[in-house]
């Protein structure tokens, strides 16, 4: 019994808690809900099938320029509070660094840029002023959708996710690309 | 060797009260209960108890409460933090466990119940609210989500308190406050089917009607129109639709009553010798059998026993006294829907952990018994002595956060910009009106202002 004591005193020493940095690229599953690497994969899914569709080279054709995205909602219809951004914000970095297509900012910070251009209105030197009606107009905009479906029975749990995106022409509302990622995890507790 | 052992036995003693954790903080609930505040914080500033490390994290919670009504919410949110930070670092002490082993488990470090530490993110997010920091409360809902998933995949069984409703419910609150109508959509059809799933059939709370509404409300604002008819037509309800111009909301809790008090009551196990040393503690009333493998030595072991006494902890209610609560402004009234029965959680959380506490009490009890055992063997009347202090340090962990309400109730009401003047209307059984609380809010257009008020009128422990 003592010797017990002991031991459990000696174990305490043991406990420490540990804190180690890992590689933001290594998948690592722990609970089974949606995490980085779900994130990950769904941009470069996206990313890699949106550059590669035929839309992309018929706008050029047509119009002898670059198309122009904007990045709309992705609504989250799943059971999870998803951060979306994390993957929108991956598939746009790629669209400007492509170089094959041009992004312009969302709604939400759109606003911003106005107001601080309304400001370097009245306080700005004109030589470095922002001008007014100067803006780019979208061809195209991205939106989405995020589903989930879980089905559980006693420990086992199936979780899947399904996220789909599309590009819809600005002027007819023609969809030109849909994208689509599954995600499909069995959990076991 | 005498002389050391008697040191060790007032040590012992002076480690243990037979008080339960109530009645030594009884000056401090004293107060308290009576709306003394002031008085309340000094007096938990200067009991000795609060101020030990085992005891941190109730005192922090009970200071948090207080600081809170008190309208120091910044101060109030320190605290919480700290329990906060408290409850996530928290990690076995092995030499307080080792020694509770011999005395009692208020040895140990009070670590809080599960549906506690959630508690602390409810009044975290008032606190931000009140301070006009919604991103701040923002953050407290993305950690209760962790928290949530946290406590999901804790158990693996089903029909205990895994999952929880309320603060599912109160996510959505905040989200939509905020304008992120998605998230304020998913909360709530979480809150939803957590009610109808689980706290129905558990607590018999049912999902409140203000929630449906929420709901589906939620469902339009964010664009899933098909979701949204498809509430509408499950509840029978209409889109209640957003503010007019001129309009906010007023989102109000009412925190009714004061939550269980822990009491100590022992259960009588017999013991059964079976082959090879092993033994089982029965109590046939209870249907409770507990089998432990003794060693097999012929003395100094448990299996001399045949008969013991656990002290085991169990909740007793403190009945609210008012039944129901309504907001009245001039035109309009909206009673109060209950949201959240803590008093019902705190209660289950005990039952559904119950076998592991107790088979934990028999460790305790067998260990304390071997060292009995093996002292007389050497020397009777040091054994005795020894049984004695036995008996005198067996004790329940009578802890718990005493100062959370009963219930939390809740309703959402659309008010004209500007201020406004409001009756609390606290009901009896009979609703009949028992007391008004007069209250002035300030509503500004198109935003959520949040108001909670807590009524602190309860019966003592265990009184119907």
């Amino acid at each position: 019994m003592l010797s017990a004591v002991v031991l459990m005193i000696f174990a305490a020493g043991c406990q420490r808690r540990t804190v180690s940095r890992i590689d933001p690229g290594q998948a690592v599953d722990l609970s089974g809900r949606w995490n980085d690497t779900d994130s990950r994969l769904v941009a470069e899914e996206m990313i890699r099938d949106v550059l590669s569709r035929p839309w992309l080279a018929r706008f050029e054709t047509r119009a002898g320029r670059v198309p122009v995205i904007i990045v709309g909602d992705v609504r989250n219809r799943s059971h999870e509070h998803i951060d979306a951004e994390t993957f929108i914000r991956n598939m746009e970095r790629e669209f400007v660094n492509s170089g094959t297509v041009r992004v312009v900012q969302g709604a939400e910070f759109r606003e911003q840029i106005r107001l601080e251009r309304a400001d370097q209105q009245e306080f700005a030197s004109p030589e470095t002023m922002a001008r007014w009606r100067r803006e780019i107009g979208a061809d195209y905009m991205l939106t989405g959708t995020m589903n989930s479906i879980v089905d559980q029975h006693r420990r086992d749990r199936i979780i899947y996710y399904q996220i789909n995106l599309e590009l819809t022409d600005m002027e007819t509302n023609e969809k030109v690309w849909i994208g689509e990622k599954q995600i499909k995890k069995a959990v076991r507790n | 060797m005498k002389r050391s052992l008697l040191v060790v036995i007032v040590f012992l003693l002076m480690l243990t009260g037979c008080r339960t954790y109530y009645q030594r903080e009884q000056e401090f609930h004293g107060h308290f209960r009576t709306g003394r505040l002031e008085e309340a914080t000094q007096a938990l500033e200067k009991s000795r108890d609060a101020s030990r490390k085992r005891n941190q994290l109730l005192h922090l919670l009970n200071q948090g409460v207080v600081q809170h009504m008190l309208g120091n919410y910044a101060r109030s949110n320190d605290l919480f933090e700290q329990a906060f930070i408290l409850g996530e670092d928290y990690r076995k002490d092995f030499l307080n466990e080792a020694l509770s082993l011999f005395t009692n488990p208020k040895m140990t470090e009070y670590r809080g119940e599960d549906f506690e530490l959630l508690m602390v993110h409810y009044y975290k997010a008032m606190n931000f609210i009140q301070l006009g920091d919604l991103d701040a409360a923002l953050v407290e809902c993305r950690r209760l989500n962790i928290k949530l998933a946290a406590l999901e995949d804790k158990y693996t069984s089903d029909n205990r308190y895994k999952r929880d409703a309320f603060i599912h419910n109160l996510m959505g609150i905040i989200y939509e406050a905020s304008g992120d109508f998605n998230n304020a959509f998913i909360a709530y059809r979480n809150a939803y089917e957590i009610y109808r799933d689980d706290y129905s059939q558990i607590f018999g709370v049912e999902a409140p009607v203000q929630l449906k509404s929420d709901l589906i409300r939620a469902a339009y604002r964010t664009g899933f129109s098909d979701l949204g008819r498809e509430y509408e037509e499950l509840f029978g309800m209409q889109n209640p639709g957003i503010p007019a111009a001129g309009q906010g909301e007023l989102v109000f809790f009412w925190q009714n009553g004061l939550g269980p008090v822990k009491e100590e009551w022992s259960i009588n196990f017999s013991i059964i010798r079976g082959a090879g040393g092993s033994v089982q503690f029965v109590n046939e009333e209870m249907g409770l059998s507990f089998p432990f493998f003794s060693g097999g030595q012929s003395s100094g072991d448990i299996g001399d026993l045949r008969l013991v006494r656990v002290a085991f902890p169990k909740y007793a209610e403190r009945s609210p006294v008012f039944a129901g609560a309504r907001l009245v402004v001039s035109q309009q009234q909206a009673g109060l829907q209950l949201a959240q029965d803590v008093n019902a959680i705190a209660f289950k959380s005990l039952e559904d952990r119950m076998v592991r506490e107790l088979s934990g009490a028999l460790l305790r009890l067998a260990v304390k018994q071997a060292a009995e055992q093996s002292l007389r063997s050497k020397d009777d009347r040091l054994g005795a002595v020894f049984s004695i202090l036995g008996a005198v340090t067996e004790q329940a962990d009578t802890r718990n956060w005493q100062t959370l309400p009963h219930s939390i109730h809740y309703a959402r009401m659309m008010l004209p910009e500007g201020e406004n003047k409001l009756d609390l209307e606290l009901l009896t059984a009979a609703q009949q009106v028992a007391r008004k609380v007069p209250l002035e809010v300030t509503i500004s257009p198109g935003r959520t202002t949040f108001r909670n008020f807590h009524s602190l009128d309860a019966q003592p422990p265990g009184a119907r």
